[in-house]
């Protein structure tokens, strides 16, 4: 609900400041360069992922550099996997073949033998693995997107748009927090952060959730929509939150002052390691 | 409050014995500073054994009964006198004998009157306003050189006439817009009614109409103010050297008075122009002794969303009403009665189906009774109501919501005046304020909703002071002005307390019973000035001042939104603390038609409140642990020409400041410039009367521009490009500046005519600089690798035509 309101805020913001703008040039100071993690593992049968890249200057204007060649390791007490870059070069590290990762444990990311200015550093993070919540079901309801919205949003006359209403039970222990991304017929439509929707519990905790609208999807009847509900903690709302403030959600002079995304990796790395348990809900859209 | 005397100096009445152990920890240096006060005094009267005689009275206009603010009581055989206070009343003490009394005040044509003092006698005047030409004037409404003789400093006074003469923002004259004119006082940002006076923060300012407490000063996310100027008689602005009378916040004071009401015949004014329109009427209910004034005012929705290219914000509501109202009722020579009253709202709704709704607003109230001991003690007893409340939220059957926020202060003051003797002039009062604080509670609506209710912790609070200052005149050239305000806070239950460990994580929390009082807070704040006078036209002032600081404001953002929120004093946030130096030379030029001035400013702030790093404020219960404390510091100097008189008046004000903030965990601990931090700022205003009937007015500002944070470095995540910063504020917008133009055309009136009508046209932003309102950084949309940066600019030149009535 918090990130609702920030929304709305944001938009009562943009009303003001979209009316007038001019293209200037800006030169900025250079910053020492960081590693930099994206690093996501799931409770899914998959290759788990780990991609490592550098900070480059703010108009460098060109792809982050990757880092090749480091020592990329995962483990959670039991099992330690070893990550190798695949393909060679590219800066992502995946297992070795497909894993399924159990939830309730302690992840703990191992990465060695990163050259950054002459200096070979090590870097270490650890991310609890918390059991998710199950939905009950989703379902869908068709709809025409208002003026407003067909102008945001980029609206194609000829496409059906469709409501996803969500349906389950919270769990009355409050903290939990949770993000929510879509499939349609297994494509990950989602796949910027931004569109995702995760909230902390505070206005909902231990409540039944009766049919909340999650998405506003573009498909078409004969689709499959799945709906994932991926366990995050405190640490990644925070950053989201933060990566959000930072980018799509700032709203100029409204916001608060701009400052540096913390992530959960030491030594003045930045970015995050995310280890969540996801369970998915389907429904096929009929008509 | 009658002190005993005796040749040895005054010895310490019950009452202060009783005061000391009803206060436990009263100080003895407080005791040592009261007796040290009252020895002065009674020394004074010592030396002069003759009997005085009492003059006294009120100086009014002629034409409408209105006590004239500041008007000069000048005596020509002792070359000295006096000026009338808030009330339009005097008080003067010589030796019997043969005087003669000049009373003025610049625009009106003085009075001189020859008294023989034999007894103690009232004398009210009446003072007519003079013709056309001289009325365009920027006023203080003071003997010539005032300025040059008043222990006063870093304060200035504007009257209604003048804030009028000032080309506005979409022709809405507005107080606030004037006083950013000022030295000393920046403005937060492009059209926002924040400012910031001498480095200080935003919340650091109190802003009192007839006393009572606004809180929140802007319309329609600060473009426009709540002050209707059409309702204003007089404004003052302090930027240090506080009265001991008024407290409460670091920086500045901003005294707003309405009119009384015309007491002799009715009549009004009003106007309609671009943005809004307003309708002032006044008139006597008793004549001569009852008055009252109301004033009213309303803007157009749709014109303020202009050039919006989305159709669909159209049917949008945005617009904005506040109402003034005064009753006034001389009851007899020696009493009065005041109720005044000031209540505005924004409405702001969006969406057709289910749709969005914001409203928020001011509401105040003063009671007062204003009554004459004698010819020498004046007295106010005064009750004072103030609230401040935002609602928002969505009406929908399972996702409704409704949040709202609520500030009410109710204060009963009681303030004295007592004019000792010619050279020592005392002010005495207490005042205590019960505060509520409901900052913010947030639940859904409409029968089956999914949302339970999230409240932030409300809490109660009582405020006092209790001051005492006095004005004393040393000998001719030296006067001094020196004052004890005592504070106190107390936190009162019911209310819930978290507890926070050192890094800020809660630890638990505790709740506190009805009017259980758990944690207070003390404070000495002493207040000092002195005026040198080397000659009949320039003298040397300097002043120390400390002020207390118990409400502060939880505001995130560079210019103020409504939804910032009022935070007490608690267990977990100390009071904040300033102390100010200033030094300053004044000087008048040609006969005193110029007024020069360069003032000096050092101001050392504790306990400053900053926010962590993407702080969560909204409806966060923990909200005190996303606080953190620092500390600031401020200087600089202000230069001021300026020039009351003739076709010709305006000023030059000129700002040269610096103001830096140091706060633990932000920017790594060091030292960052302070966001309201501008170098430079000049600010030019000219008003020149072509002919009687035609002005034409400019205003042009230039100030460097305001710090930013840009970053220096990128990193990709996911699909997204985030930013990498270093220091705060390290960089600058672009410098700003603009032009405003303005011409007022008065329609000939002829003998039998009711009306007075005239025209308004201004310009605002003259020569169309597009001044940066906020810097945008966004990937290509063809490339999202390469990233640009734009500037956001809101305002274009804006023309403006407003027409007024006046009978």
């Amino acid at each position: 609900m918090k990130s609702k309101l920030l929304i709305y805020i944001f938009i009562a913001a943009s009303v003001i400041a979209t009316s007038c703008s001019e293209k200037i040039d800006l030169k900025l100071d250079d910053t020492y360069t960081r590693l930099v993690v994206d690093a996501n593992i799931t409770t899914e049968h998959k290759y788990q992922t780990v991609k490592l890249s550098l900070t480059s200057n703010y108009f460098s204007n060109s792809a982050s550099p990757v880092v090749s060649g480091a020592d990329v390791t995962i483990s959670n007490g039991d099992t330690t996997m070893v990550l190798i870059e695949n393909p060679s070069g590219s800066g992502i590290y995946q297992t070795l073949t497909p894993v399924k990762l159990p939830y309730e444990k302690k992840y703990t990311l191992k990465i060695g033998n990163v050259t950054i200015d002459d200096v070979t550093k090590e870097y270490e993070s650890s991310c609890f693995m918390r059991q998710t919540m199950t939905m009950d079901s989703i379902t869908y309801e068709k709809f025409e997107p208002s003026h407003m919205q067909a102008g945001q949003y980029g609206v194609d006359p000829n496409a059906t748009y469709y409501k996803i209403n969500g349906w389950g039970q919270d769990s009355p222990i409050p903290g939990d927090y949770y993000l929510w991304e879509y499939y349609i017929n297994d494509t990950l439509k989602t796949d910027t952060i931004s569109e995702c929707i995760f909230t902390d519990d505070l206005l909902v905790n231990g409540n039944y959730i009766p049919g909340l609208t999650m998405f506003l999807i573009n498909a078409n009847p004969g689709d499959t929509v799945k709906v994932g509900t991926y366990s995050i903690n405190k640490e990644f709302y925070d950053f989201i939150t933060s990566l959000m403030l930072e980018t799509a959600w700032n709203a100029g002079p409204m916001s608060g002052p701009p400052s540096n995304i913390k992530g959960n990796i030491n030594n003045g790395a930045l970015g995050f390691f995310r280890a969540t348990d996801v369970t998915f809900v389907s429904v096929g859209i009929k008509e | 409050m009658k002190m005993k005397n005796n040749r040895n100096g005054i010895v310490p009445s019950s009452h202060l014995c009783r005061a000391k152990s009803k206060h436990g920890t009263m100080p003895q240096y407080l005791i040592a500073i009261l007796f040290l006060l009252f020895s002065f005094q009674s020394n004074a009267t010592e030396n002069t054994p003759a009997k005085k005689i009492t003059i006294s009275g009120r100086v009014k206009d002629k034409k409408n009964g209105e006590e004239l603010i500041g008007a000069s009581v000048y005596v020509k055989e002792t070359k000295s006198g006096s000026s009338t206070n808030t009330y339009g009343f005097y008080s003067i003490s010589l030796e019997p004998g043969v005087y003669n009394f000049v009373y003025s005040f610049v625009g009106y044509t003085s009075i001189e009157k020859q008294i023989n003092l034999k007894e103690n006698i009232t004398i009210n005047i009446e003072l007519e306003e003079q013709a056309k030409i001289t009325k365009e004037v920027v006023v203080t409404g003071e003997k010539q050189n005032e300025n040059i003789v008043k222990t006063e400093m870093s304060t200035v006074k504007l009257d209604a006439k003048a804030i009028r003469q000032i080309p506005a923002l979409m022709g809405e004259v507005d107080v606030i817009k004037a006083i950013q004119l000022l030295p000393g006082v920046q403005s937060t940002g492009e059209g926002g009614s924040g400012y910031s006076v001498r480095g200080g923060s935003t919340d650091q300012n109190l802003i009192l109409l007839d006393e009572s407490t606004v809180y929140n000063a802007s319309h329609l996310m600060g473009f426009f103010s709540v002050f209707n100027n059409d309702a204003v008689k007089d404004v003052k602005l302090y930027k240090g050297d506080i009265p001991a009378e008024y407290g409460g916040r670091l920086s500045s004071l901003l005294d707003v008075r309405m009119k009384e009401g015309n007491l002799k015949k009715f009549s009004g004014s009003g106007g309609i122009g671009t943005i809004s329109g307003r309708v002032m009427f006044e008139g006597p209910i008793i004549e001569d002794k009852c008055s009252f004034m109301v004033s009213g005012r309303r803007s157009w929705a749709d014109l303020f969303l202009p050039l919006a290219p989305n159709k669909e914000i159209r049917d949008n509501k945005l617009f904005f009403y506040d109402l003034n109202a005064k009753i006034n009722y001389t009851i007899s020579d020696k009493d009065r009665l005041f109720l005044s009253g000031y209540l505005g709202r924004d409405i702001f709704q969006f969406g057709k189906t289910d749709p969005f709704r914001m409203s928020w607003g001011n509401q105040t109230v003063t009671a007062r009774w204003n009554h004459l001991f004698s010819q020498k003690l004046f007295a106010n007893f005064t009750f004072l109501f103030s609230n401040y409340n935002y609602d928002l939220g969505q009406n929908s059957a399972i996702q409704g919501f409704n949040w709202t926020s609520n500030l009410q202060d109710e204060s009963i003051k009681a303030d004295f005046g007592y004019f000792l003797n010619t050279s020592n002039t005392l002010k005495f009062g207490l005042i205590t304020t019960l505060h509520s604080f409901d900052p913010g509670r947030a639940k859904g609506s409409g029968g089956s909703s999914i949302f339970n209710e999230i409240a932030v912790p409300g809490s109660r609070a009582l405020e006092h002071a209790v001051f005492l200052s006095n004005e004393q005149k040393v000998n001719a050239l030296l006067t001094l002005n020196y004052g004890l305000r005592f504070s106190a806070f107390q936190s009162m239950g019911k209310s819930t307390v978290y507890n926070f460990d050192g890094l800020y994580n809660t630890i638990d929390s505790t709740v506190h019973k009805e009017f259980e009082f758990y944690k207070n807070y003390f404070g000495l704040e002493p207040r000092f000035g002195f005026n040198f006078l080397i000659n009949e036209v320039s003298s040397v002032k300097g002043s120390y001042s400390r002020t207390n600081q118990y409400v502060h404001l939880a505001s995130n953002s560079t210019v103020g939104t409504p939804l910032d929120v009022w935070l007490p004093s608690s267990p977990n946030i100390k009071p904040q603390l300033a102390d100010q130096f200033s030094l300053g030379y004044f000087r008048n030029l040609k006969k005193n038609m110029f007024e020069t001035s360069v003032e000096i400013y050092y101001k050392k702030m504790q306990n400053q409140i900053d926010f962590k790093d993407h702080a969560s404020i909204f409806l966060n219960p923990k909200l005190e642990g996303e606080i953190r404390f620092g500390e600031a510091y401020s200087y600089g100097a202000e230069f001021l020409i300026r020039k009351q008189t003739g076709k010709l008046t305006g000023w030059v004000a000129y700002t040269l400041s610096q103001a830096k903030r140091k706060v633990p965990e932000i920017n790594e601990g060091r030292w960052y410039t302070a966001p309201y931090d501008k170098t430079h700022n000049v600010s030019i205003v000219g008003n020149y009367a072509i002919t009687d009937r035609i002005t034409v007015s400019a205003t042009w500002v230039y100030s460097t521009g305001a710090p930013i944070t840009l970053p220096t470095g990128r990193f990709t995540y996911g699909n997204i490009i985030a930013p990498v910063y270093s220091e705060r504020n390290s960089y600058r917008m672009p410098d700003y500046h603009r032009l405003d133009i303005g011409l007022t055309y008065d329609f000939k009136k002829d003998e039998g005519d009711i009306f007075e009508h005239s025209l308004n046209f201004s310009v605002y932003n003259a020569y169309y600089r597009k001044n940066a309102y906020m810097i945008q950084l966004q990937p290509n949309k063809d490339d999202p690798n390469i990233t640009e940066a734009y500037k956001v600019y809101l305002f274009p030149i804006i023309p403006a035509i407003t027409y007024n009535l006046k009978f």
